[in-house]
């Protein structure tokens, strides 16, 4: 079944269109390639997919390009549609078309006649030639006319009656024509029928796509129009994300800064309003870090905003260290308050908060020492007072009462006055007490400051230090009033004994005391202090008591004939001696060897410096020998004394030099007693002179030059003889009776003996020259002569020696 | 004088345990406050010899040393004690004395402020429990009946060798002289110590008077109930007026 092509139709409908191409002799109908096109035109117009397009907000450039696209497949789908449209239209207004001819047709019938048969045969003709014209293949042409023929073999028509050319000709064609344009309405009409459900769809597209295209349009111009904002806003927007990265740059910069150099509202109420715990000291610490790190602002070009950071920091800084400074004064000012242990815990973090502000650390300690320092001072002056205002009760006052309570208590106790008239046991309470004392505030001192949580060793070893030097500053304020008590008790004491049992009490306690506080500590150093003045002040008593033993006038009476030791060197040794001989050391009172030395002087050599004095001014006693008799007597006394005592050995053998060489000075006085009551002494002298007898070398030759001497005769020897005769058999008698007030025996003893062998030894040896010279010999052996002497043992002793 | 002493060397350290442990009792009311600050001044007397350095050495650090090292003066330590089952902290401080004769002086200044004075003896020493009377007459003289007088027999490990003093003797002394009560102790062998200072903690009359609230304060509670425990040591003995 062919058709009349599209175009054909659309000749009489354009008829301006001049464009518009030519009937084209293929009778293809071109609605189903239309349909066709437009279908694969609609398939390919991709609306949606650009809608959707539109619905992605992309960078700038990709929705210019995309929109650029999407507007040009708008474009095609448009003129696509439109054909479309024109197509429908076209379709329509053919229908109608003709329809309306088919209408003319039958309704000009018979009016128009001619008029349509003319037109009927310009049509024909035209078509014909059109048909004919048409370069139709052979096989097309034979197919439409064995389709005609077709028609009419079947007909009641024959090819004649057609072809015939009059009137039944011409209705018999009329016949066929419409018999064939019948069939083909027909035909046609089938076949537009069968289009039928597609113009209804296609109705109902248009419908749709009408509103699709105006949904189109809209959305087109809402497109565009989004378009220019969402360009616009993406504009916006990027600026605002180059803002946005510029304010979170910002942001960022200041939160860190904020975090770094600034604090919050509510670390600045901790620090200057807030309770002081480990919060305060971290935020504490905070701030402090910010004050350092303003270092690096100030660097800056400006450094304004260092500055006042700086600033701001360090007045907060400063408030909380008057904070802690406060809190650190008044916990310390009521240790009540360290019944806490969360309390101490946080003094001591505020103490160690300030270590390393020295000047305000200092001040707090200072405060604290002060404040104990005189509860202490206070204490001690109503032990050693009493507070009579008080009833009796010592130490009564609040204050007073909450120190003691700390401290120790002492209010039971009877106070320490009430022992001062025994200066012994008034300072061994007092340094009691002071005992007392010093462990007492050793504990709380170091209670308070040892650190319950000790960040490393260091600090142990810090807060030990600080420990000793509060301890030390606090005992420091007792120093001066012990002091001043002890010592007005020590000068006024003039008893030796009292003295040293002063002395060694405080000498223990300076032992106790310094296993409780350490060396360098002023309490301490001043009961050593005491010690010394002690012994100072025995050494003074010494020295006053000899200083008015050198003036006293009784003290010269008791230098008197009787020969004997003054009373005041017994009383003297007696009261200093049994000291002495108490002291353990090897020296007196410890001291070093200087004062040691000095200390021995006073005890030994100056007393005999004193009585030698007393002997050169008594005029009672004149003759040497009793004033060797009596410095012998002090000097044995003093030996005998001393002698005992380990400590005064270097004077006992001191002394013994002494009295060996008074000995022998006596001995040469008994010696030349002896010699002149023998009437020998001036030939003893010449002898002498010759050459001594003491040598052990003797020559009877040697003493030749005697018989120089005019005296030196044989009748002199023979008086001689006769002298000593008489003499001697009572000479021992004599000497004894002269040495009787020697108190040594030992030492008379000694002078009787070495006197009398020296005579002896002398009398032998004259004798021997005698012999030599004068040919004359004395009557009586040595022998003899020991024997008269009472020397007899010791001279043979003596010749047994020599031999 | 110079003598040094090597049992006395733990004094200087003793603080740290007591300071450490007084502080540890802050959750109570102000009474037990200021009970921790309370101390109490125990003064040990007795002859030389006798065991009493050795009593607080084995007090202190639970030690004893058999090597004898006479004591120079007069000693200080101190120790915290919690009693009634931590609720009540007192801190004791301990004066050793020494027993020589030299310095007997000392020892009257020591006894004049102390709390109670433990006399001790050597129950194998028939002399040293002797000299209580002069111990005795001294504490008498420095603080009259103000004072809580303690006796104790130390060596007590020695006691069936060469036991000289009997139960029965310082029963007697202790009847005569009104003491708060008397043991027996043995350092050595770390008999009834411990024991010891408990019951001088007891007879402290913050103690007491603690304990006479806490019985006012059971009775009112319980008015029929009655305190029937029994202390089995022969050994120790207390007064009528003991707790």
């Amino acid at each position: 079944m062919e058709f009349l092509d599209f175009d054909s139709f659309n000749s009489n409908v354009d008829k301006d269109d001049q464009n518009l191409p030519q009937p084209q002799p293929a009778l293809s109908l071109p609605i189903t390639s239309n349909i066709e096109n437009l279908g694969k035109r609609i398939t390919s117009f991709s609306l949606a997919r650009n809608l959707l397009k539109f619905d992605e907000p992309s960078s700038t450039n990709t929705v210019n390009s995309e929109f650029q696209e999407a507007t040009k497949e708008n474009d095609l789908a448009e003129k696509y549609a439109k054909v479309s449209m024109t197509l429908l239209k076209s379709d329509e207004t053919h229908d109608n078309e003709h329809a309306y001819n088919s209408d003319d047709e039958r309704s000009a019938g018979l009016h128009n006649a001619n008029s349509s048969e003319v037109q009927t045969r310009a049509t024909l003709s035209t078509r014909l030639s059109r048909v004919l014209n048409n370069s139709l293949s052979d096989s097309l042409i034979r197919e439409i006319f064995w389709n005609l023929e077709d028609k009419f073999g079947t007909g009641d028509q024959t090819l004649e009656e057609l072809i015939e050319p009059g009137f039944q000709g011409s209705i018999s064609r009329k016949k066929l024509r419409g018999k064939i344009e019948a069939e083909l309405i027909k035909t046609q009409g089938l076949v537009l029928k069968e289009y039928q459900p597609i113009i209804k769809q296609l109705r109902s597209v248009e419908d749709k796509l009408i509103k699709l295209n105006e949904l189109n349009l809209s959305t087109n111009e809402k497109i565009n129009k989004n378009y220019k904002f969402s360009n616009e806003f993406n504009k916006q927007v990027a600026e605002l994300n180059e803002s946005k990265k510029l304010i979170s740059l910002k942001k960022n910069l200041l939160v860190a800064f904020k975090d770094q150099f600034t604090l919050n509202e509510y670390e600045e109420y901790v620090l200057s309003t807030g309770d002081i715990n480990d919060e305060f000291f971290n935020v504490l610490k905070k701030a402090e870090a910010i004050n350092e790190k303003c270092s690096i602002l100030l660097s800056i070009d400006n450094p304004q905003l260092g500055l006042k950071i700086m600033s701001k920091s360090n007045q907060i800084i400063n408030k909380s260290l008057e904070r802690i400074i406060t809190f650190s004064n008044r916990t310390l000012n009521n240790l009540y308050a360290l019944n806490s242990r969360s309390k101490l815990i946080i003094l001591q973090q505020c103490l160690r908060y300030l270590r390393n502000k020295l000047n305000y650390f200092s001040s707090i300690i200072s405060t604290f020492t002060d404040q104990r320092s005189k509860l202490l001072i206070d204490e001690f002056l109503n032990q050693v007072q009493g507070n009579l205002d008080q009833n009796g009760s010592v130490g009564s006052s609040g204050k007073s009462q909450r120190s003691l309570s700390i401290s120790s208590d002492h209010s039971s106790s009877r106070p320490v006055f009430i022992s001062a008239h025994d200066p012994i046991r008034y300072i061994g309470d007092l340094l009691a007490y002071i005992h007392s004392v010093v462990v007492n505030e050793s504990e709380t001192i170091t209670s308070i400051f040892t650190l319950e949580t000790p960040e490393n060793e260091n600090d142990v070893k810090e807060f030990k230090i600080i420990i000793d030097d509060v301890i030390n500053k606090i005992l420091k304020a007792l120093s001066k009033p012990v002091k001043t008590r002890i010592d007005q008790i020590i000068s006024s004491q003039t008893k030796l004994a009292t003295l040293y049992s002063i002395h060694n009490l405080l000498e223990l306690y300076s032992i106790m005391f310094s296993k409780q506080l350490p060396a360098n500590s002023e309490l301490l150093l001043t009961v050593k202090q005491l010690v010394e003045s002690t012994q100072d002040r025995t050494k003074s008593v010494i020295s006053n008591r000899l200083a008015t033993i050198r003036n006293s006038n009784s003290a010269r009476l008791d230098v008197n004939l009787d020969l004997q030791p003054p009373e005041w060197i017994v009383e003297y040794y007696a009261d200093i001696l049994p000291i002495i001989d108490q002291m353990p050391g090897e020296t007196i009172f410890d001291l070093p060897k200087q004062s040691h030395d000095e200390f021995l002087k006073l005890i030994v050599n100056d007393p005999i410096d004193i009585f030698k004095e007393h002997i050169v001014d008594n005029k009672l006693i004149e003759d040497k020998r009793d004033v060797l008799i009596i410095k012998l007597n002090f000097l044995d006394l003093t030996l005998s004394k001393i002698m005992p005592i380990t400590i005064l050995s270097d004077k006992t053998i001191e002394i013994n030099e002494l009295i060996n060489e008074l000995v022998n000075e006596l001995t040469q006085v008994q010696l030349n007693v002896l010699l002149k009551n023998c009437e020998v002494y001036d030939l003893y002298n010449v002898v002498q002179m010759i050459c001594p007898l003491s040598d052990e070398f003797f020559e009877v030759s040697i003493y030749e030059p005697i018989k120089e001497n005019k005296l030196y005769t044989k009748e002199e020897m023979i008086k001689l003889n006769e002298v000593i005769q008489n003499y001697i058999p009572n000479a021992l008698i004599e000497i004894q009776q002269s040495l009787m007030k020697l108190n040594s025996p030992m030492i008379v003893s000694d002078i009787i003996t070495n006197s009398a062998l020296t005579f002896i030894n002398f009398y032998e040896k004259f004798n021997l020259i005698n012999i030599e010279y004068l040919n004359e010999a004395f009557s009586w052996n040595t022998i003899e002569l020991a024997t008269l002497l009472g020397v007899e043992e010791a001279y043979i002793e003596s010749t047994r020696l020599y031999s | 004088m110079s003598q040094t002493n090597n049992k006395t060397n733990g004094s200087s350290t003793n603080t740290n345990n007591t300071t450490s442990t007084t502080t540890t009792n802050n959750n109570n009311n102000n009474n037990d406050k200021i009970n921790i600050l309370r101390k109490y001044k125990i003064v040990f007397l007795g002859d030389q010899s006798v065991g009493k350095t050795s009593l607080i050495t084995r007090f202190m650090y639970d030690t004893f040393d058999e090597t004898y090292a006479a004591t120079i003066g007069i000693d200080f330590l101190s120790k915290t004690m919690y009693l009634d089952d931590n609720k009540t902290t007192i801190r004791l401080q301990l004066w050793d004395t020494a027993g020589q004769e030299r310095f007997r002086s000392l020892i009257p200044s020591y006894i004049r402020d102390s709390h109670v004075a433990v006399i001790c003896y050597d129950i194998t020493n028939k002399k040293s429990f002797n000299n209580l009377d002069k111990w005795i007459k001294d504490v008498k003289l420095e603080r009259g009946d103000d004072v809580i007088i303690v006796l104790v027999g130390n060596k007590s490990d020695l006691s069936n060798d060469k036991r000289q003093v009997t139960i029965d003797d310082v029963e007697k002394l202790h009847r005569t002289i009104g003491s708060k009560f008397y043991i027996e102790t043995s350092t050595k062998a770390n008999h009834n110590v411990k024991l010891l200072f408990k019951k001088i903690a007891q007879s402290l009359p913050e103690f007491e008077q603690q304990q006479q609230n806490q019985d006012g304060e059971n009775n009112q509670n319980n008015p029929e109930t009655i305190d029937i425990s029994i202390d089995n040591n022969p050994a120790v003995s207390t007064s009528s007026s003991c707790c």
